[in-house]
């Protein structure tokens, strides 16, 4: 196995198991479908690449034996030998802090142009996790997977820690003299430019505007990689003022997207998932309609999906605001789908409330032309002006500040941001700073001679005239309660059609550039969770190759890993590729924000770097480019294994998904599951335990697959990174993955009465993008009632508690596995090789990791960091032992404890698992199964409500609801 | 041929094959005395500390409550020890020039913590949150258990030969109950007032608390549910 190649598939094979199936199978990858040997190996194998016992001789075998059973022996007299621990108290014990418990904070994270509002968990000044505030509108109460992880950007052990001065350590005082003396010498600022993000912070727009009135000539660039230009510049055309659109999903019936991605790549996204599925659960759902140039989450939800090129995405949108009747808009350049368009177009018309959304990369035009066709369907969308005024695109913005650096005209440079800070305004900040570092707002405040903290800085904005307990309460809470001002847009400029940029044609190849989707534009290129989170579609960690459809991988004769050159104008990227099913063809997706090579110790050769194709002019996707298949040589492999997880833990060949079309449900329902015959004796009574009877419901129906809940999993229970080469071997530690299913109908022969056939006309088959159907499925321990994993541990290291939760006993664990080769839904990880105490080395991708050396102290020194990020609640795991999920038991306990002192019961509700906290649709729900009036007794009655392989008769503690689509009848049966 | 083995030969090999069968047990025995003993687990062995303080004189001879110093006692699981501006609230005052308080001004001039050195802690992969001895009977602190797992579960199988409340003050909450035992001390060092149970748990010896059937009511009264004491996942998580 240890040279195994794994996804080399045929897609000969894919193509022709695919179309002897009858009805709709669930698969998860191409190698799945197509069994190829090695796929079967690997699934056979339980634990695939270990070394063989049998390497090891007899003598050596009896040697390692002998010394254990000493060493064993040893480990009574630990107290012997190991030195007395030290109690350090406080001197001065800050009012608030209790030794052991937490604090939260209420904070704010700035993403992607948006705010989100954040609460962070910290211990004696200590933050390890981030939480959504309830109170936030951005949140309530959830967040995605980027807030979870930016806690460890806080011990990023390659931060700065010192202000430099041409590479030696130099001091704020120095910088902030020459600085201020450069700025003073300027003519009343010209030549000074500061280089930010997109400000979202009003203070910090205070601050600007106060150094640009000292400084009148100083210029701003806001710029972001991610960015909203065509967003502001199409409202522009529309509206003659640059706005951005918020759209309100609450409640919506019909949705239209183009490109939009609001539910990971939108600004607000976690507050527009929360909508979408609030609406999704109710019986009459919403419908979902995307027209998408790259696969991302939301076309994975849409009942109705088109995977289109770039260059198209405008033409759709033209298309149906002609057929929408919109004045003065001409057809597009390229074919659209007539008959989707008409659908849809219909749909939306007679929707009580409905929104059409775009998307940042879409077109100049389709911006402009959401806007009168929202005005025209009156969409659920308002309008608001970004906190700093944007009057030019940023890249511009941007390509005006490169020449005036090129033309010598820059006297000095301030860049700011780019690095989420923690350093946020509170009056007891929220931790002191790590290293000696400044946040940007004290930056600015100090550049104009009159340094002050952030808390002065925030206060004097927000706090100004107003009584001092509304600001603590507003800090306290994070969220200001002034209402809004409601900004009444300026009205849709009749005229606007005439004046909209010509429209791009293409014919070929077009490149669609997106940002990473979990390393944004890179800047999570250094942390390691967000390396090694399996990208929500491809699965893939450690790697960002490019995404093709598997039609062009036939035709091209590639499979994952293959290298490909891609050559656009001048410039040639060499990259491997990864099939990616529901992906367009003729398109080739780069994901940007890896292969950064000042990154620090973790993002260090990690990826690619795809930046060198993405140009101002192709800033989103661009045309004219050629893909080739790349020549191995003597020196050179052109092939590169992908470290993807989707054929990890297989649970290959069983009744696993159940989907249903909505209205087929209401008619039908679900075949009752069948009582299989089971291995295990009957229970007399169903909780023999009089107390709390812990279970999880889990809601298909709105998991969107972002994998925020496996990231505040691996936040809340101390989960290593184990780094790319034992990702490869199938070693990851996350207790809590999301398998991503995919189905197409059945190429014409047998249909099922169940099938979603959008339109007989197409080839239903892998090739055909538009005829696939997503479905994620997040699964970690089921906490069986009658776990298999129990009886076969020789040394009880598994066992159950009355309380229905499947435990896990750390200390007794020899790591013999038996349990997990026991369990049927592989959600059981083994610890190989003490990955939590060496987990920078692994993170280093280092190829072997016994042989690292530590080059300075100083690295050394920031290496240490990564023990602060530990929550003190839950046990870190060492080398040999085996773990999984454990329903959070450290927050049972401690609502447990909390209930006693009261003593009372556990209320529904208390107790909330770090998944269910994170997740911004709401699908998970978590609580007492033997209180019939519990929100999770009242899902699990449900009649969506199944159990995961329920012919096993194990009687899991989580159980799942079925999904439900919505197709419009229309295009369903044509 | 002349005899190989002399008469006394015979003994040597009844006494050989004695000690082969008694010295497996014997190096058991010793091996488990040795580890159970002091010498290992360090009970009743008090540490070297940068302070001799004491618990005897501050909490049973002077009275000072245990929650003037350890405030976070009644809401966090950690002992938290005192800050030095606690030493220094009456040390400021009183004894303001012994030479053996230099470490707690040292500490409150500089800024710099005491560092004591730990003696109670809970093993590996245990998370451990209520209860002790008798503190106030130690004028220097040790350990008072060698906390082997034996003794949680002592506790954890029958928690009702350990429950306390005073009859005469049931209207106490079960935490407050702890704390009037504890003034209890303070108004009667002897203990000629308390009843057994009171006073075997002022003494700390093992068999405390009340008579099993008391104590039987009070679990079902406290709503303690006895058979998820020994959950695992209740310490080890």
């Amino acid at each position: 196995m240890s040279d195994k190649k794994l996804n080399k598939f045929n897609l000969q094979e894919v193509r022709e198991t695919l179309a002897n199936k009858g009805g709709q199978e669930y698969w998860r990858s191409m190698d799945q479908v197509a069994q190829t040997p090695e796929f079967e190996a690997w699934v056979e194998d339980e634990f695939p690449n270990r070394s063989s016992i049998l390497q090891i001789d007899r003598r050596d075998f009896i040697k390692f034996m002998g010394a254990s059973m000493m060493l064993a022996g040893m480990a009574g007299c630990r107290s012997m030998f190991l030195p007395t621990e030290k109690i350090v108290p406080y001197v001065n014990k800050p009012e608030d802090i209790i030794p052991g418990k937490a604090l939260r904070f209420a904070t704010v994270f700035t993403h992607n142009q948006s705010a989100l509002g954040v609460l962070v968990t910290s211990y004696e000044g200590r933050p390890v996790k981030i939480e959504g505030n309830p109170s936030h509108p951005n949140s309530m109460g959830a967040t995605d997977h980027f807030a979870q992880a930016t806690i460890l950007d806080l011990y990023d052990p390659d931060r700065s820690r010192e202000v430099f001065k041409k590479n030696l350590p130099s001091s704020w005082d120095v910088l902030l003299r020459e600085a201020r003396g450069a700025m003073d010498a300027t003519d009343k600022g010209k030549g000074i430019f500061i280089l930010t993000e997109s400000v979202l912070s009003p203070t910090l727009a205070a601050e600007l505007s106060g150094l640009q009135k000292a400084f009148p000539a100083a210029a701003v660039v806001q710029y972001d990689a991610v960015n909203q230009d065509n967003v502001l510049e199409g409202s522009n055309i529309a509206r003659g003022a640059r706005l951005h659109p918020r759209y309100d999903l609450g409640g919506v019936d019909v949705i239209a997207s183009f490109d939009g991605d609001f539910i990971q790549s939108m600004p607000e996204n976690v507050r527009m998932s929360r909508e979408f599925s609030d609406k999704r659960k109710t019986v009459e759902m919403n419908r979902l309609y995307v027209v998408e140039s790259s696969p991302s989450l939301t076309g994975a939800m849409a009942d109705h999906r088109r995977a289109v090129k770039p260059s198209q995405i405008e033409a759709n949108l033209r298309a149906l605001a002609q057929r929408l009747g919109v004045a003065g808009i001409e057809s597009g350049a390229a074919k659209v789908d007539a008959r989707f368009i008409a659908a849809m177009a219909s749909d939306l018309g007679s929707a009580a409330k409905k929104v059409v959304i775009v998307g940042a990369s879409a077109s100049v035009a389709s911006h402009a032309i959401a806007h009168a066709i929202n005005e025209a369907l009156s969409g659920s969308v308002t309008y608001h002006a970004p906190v700093v005024r944007q009057d030019a695109s940023q890249i511009d913005a941007l390509r005006g500040l490169t020449k005036a650096i090129n033309a010598g005209q820059v006297g000095v440079l301030v860049v700011l941001g780019g690095n989420p800070t923690f350093d946020a305004p509170a009056q007891q900040p929220l931790i002191a700073p790590i290293h000696n570092t400044k946040s940007a707002l004290e930056l600015v405040s100090s550049l104009q001679n009159r340094p002050r903290s952030s808390y002065e800085l925030v206060k004097a904005k927000h706090g100004v005239g107003k009584d001092t307990a509304q600001f603590e309460k507003w800090l306290n809470d994070g969220v200001i309660t002034v209402a809004e001002k409601a900004v009444s847009a300026p009205a849709l400029n009749p005229g606007f059609a005439a004046s909209l940029p010509v429209q791009k044609v293409s014919s070929g190849l077009e490149i669609a550039f997106r940002p990473d989707p979990t390393l944004w534009d890179g800047r999570w290129a250094n942390n390691g969770w967000m390396q090694e989170l399996p990208k929500p579609l491809t699965t893939l960690t450690w790697d960002n190759p490019a995404l093709i459809g598997p039609k062009m991988a036939d035709d091209m004769g590639l499979s994952d890993g293959d290298h490909v050159n891609i050559t656009l104008g001048k410039q040639t990227l060499r990259i491997p590729v990864c099939v990616t099913v529901g992906h367009p063809d003729d398109v080739v997706t780069l994901n940007f924000g890896n292969g950064r090579t000042e990154v620090g110790s973790v993002g260090h050769q990690a990826g690619q770097n795809v930046n060198i194709l993405r140009t101002g002019l192709g800033f989103w996707d661009a045309a004219g480019a050629t893909v080739a298949k790349a020549a191995g040589g003597m020196l050179e492999s052109n092939h590169t294994d992908l470290a993807l997880t989707q054929t990890h833990h297989s649970m290959e060949g069983r009744d696993i998904i159940r989907a249903f079309n909505r209205d087929e449900f209401a008619k039908e329902g679900m075949e009752k599951e069948e009582e299989g015959v089971s291995m295990y004796p009957s229970q007399e009574k169903e909780f023999p335990f009089d107390g709390p009877q812990w279970g999880m419901s889990i809601d298909l129906n709105v998991c969107t697959g972002c994998h925020a809940c496996v990231t505040a999993c691996q936040a809340e229970n101390n989960i290593p990174v184990i780094g790319r080469m034992h990702v490869l071997k199938g070693r990851e530690m996350h207790w809590m993955r999301i398998d991503r299913y995919y189905t197409v109908s059945a190429g014409g022969k047998q249909v099922d009465p169940r099938d979603e056939i959008d339109s007989p006309n197409h080839k239903q088959d892998v090739f055909n993008p538009d005829a696939v159907k997503t479905v994620m499925m997040p699964l970690a321990c089921m906490h069986c009632e009658i776990a298999p994993c129990e009886p076969v541990c020789p040394v009880a290291a598994t066992v159950h508690s009355h309380e229905g939760l499947n435990q896990m006993v750390y200390n007794r664990c020899v790591g013999t596995r038996y349990c997990s080769n026991n369990c049927p839904y592989k959600v059981r990880r083994f610890n190989f090789l003490n990955y939590t105490d060496n987990q920078p080395n692994f993170m280093d991708r280092t190829e072997v990791p016994y042989t690292w050396t530590i080059t300075s102290s100083e690295k050394n020194n920031g290496r240490s960091l990564l023990k602060m990020i530990a929550n003190p609640n839950v046990t870190v795991r060492g080398r040999g032992v085996m773990e999984k999920c454990t329903y959070c038991v450290q927050r049972i306990n401690e609502a447990r404890i909390e209930a006693k002192k009261e003593q009372r019961e556990i209320k529904d509700g208390e107790v909330v698992t770090a998944c269910q906290q994170a997740c911004p649709s709401g699908a998970i729900v978590f609580g007492n199964i033997a209180d019939k009036k519990s929100a999770v007794s009242k899902l699990k009655a449900n009649k969506r409500n199944y159990t995961l392989l329920g012919e096993l008769n194990t009687k899991n503690r989580t159980t799942y609801l079925a999904k439900l689509r919505n197709p419009n009848p229309e295009l369903e049966n044509a | 041929m002349p005899n190989i083995f002399k008469p006394a030969a015979n003994s040597m090999a009844k006494l050989s094959l004695l000690l082969g069968v008694a010295s497996p047990v014997l190096a058991i025995s010793i091996g488990s005395a040795i580890s159970r003993s002091s010498a290992n687990t360090g009970v009743g062995m008090p540490l070297d500390q940068p302070i001799p303080f004491s618990h005897k004189h501050h909490a049973y001879e002077l009275g000072i409550d245990c929650r003037y110093c350890h405030t976070g006692v009644e809401v966090s699981g950690k002992a938290g020890v005192p800050q030095t501006e606690t030493c220094m609230t009456c040390h400021s005052q009183i004894w303001t020039n012994s030479p053996l308080l230099d470490p707690v001004r040292k500490s409150y001039e500089t800024g710099m913590p005491i560092k004591w050195n730990q003696v109670n802690k809970a093993p590996d992969f245990v998370y451990f949150n209520h209860c002790h001895g008798a503190i106030q009977k130690m004028h220097l602190t040790a350990k008072g258990k060698p906390f082997f797992m034996v003794w949680c579960l002592e506790c954890h199988n029958q928690p009702e030969k350990y429950l306390y409340k005073d009859a005469k003050n049931p209207q106490l909450s079960p935490r407050q109950q702890v704390f009037n035992l504890y003034s209890k001390i303070q108004t009667d060092p002897e203990g000629h007032e308390m009843n057994e149970a009171e006073r075997n748990l002022l003494e700390g010896t093992s068999q405390a608390g009340e008579s099993l059937e008391t104590g039987a009511k009070l679990v079902l009264e406290r709503g303690l549910k006895k058979a998820q004491l020994k959950d695992c996942s209740v310490c080890h998580h």
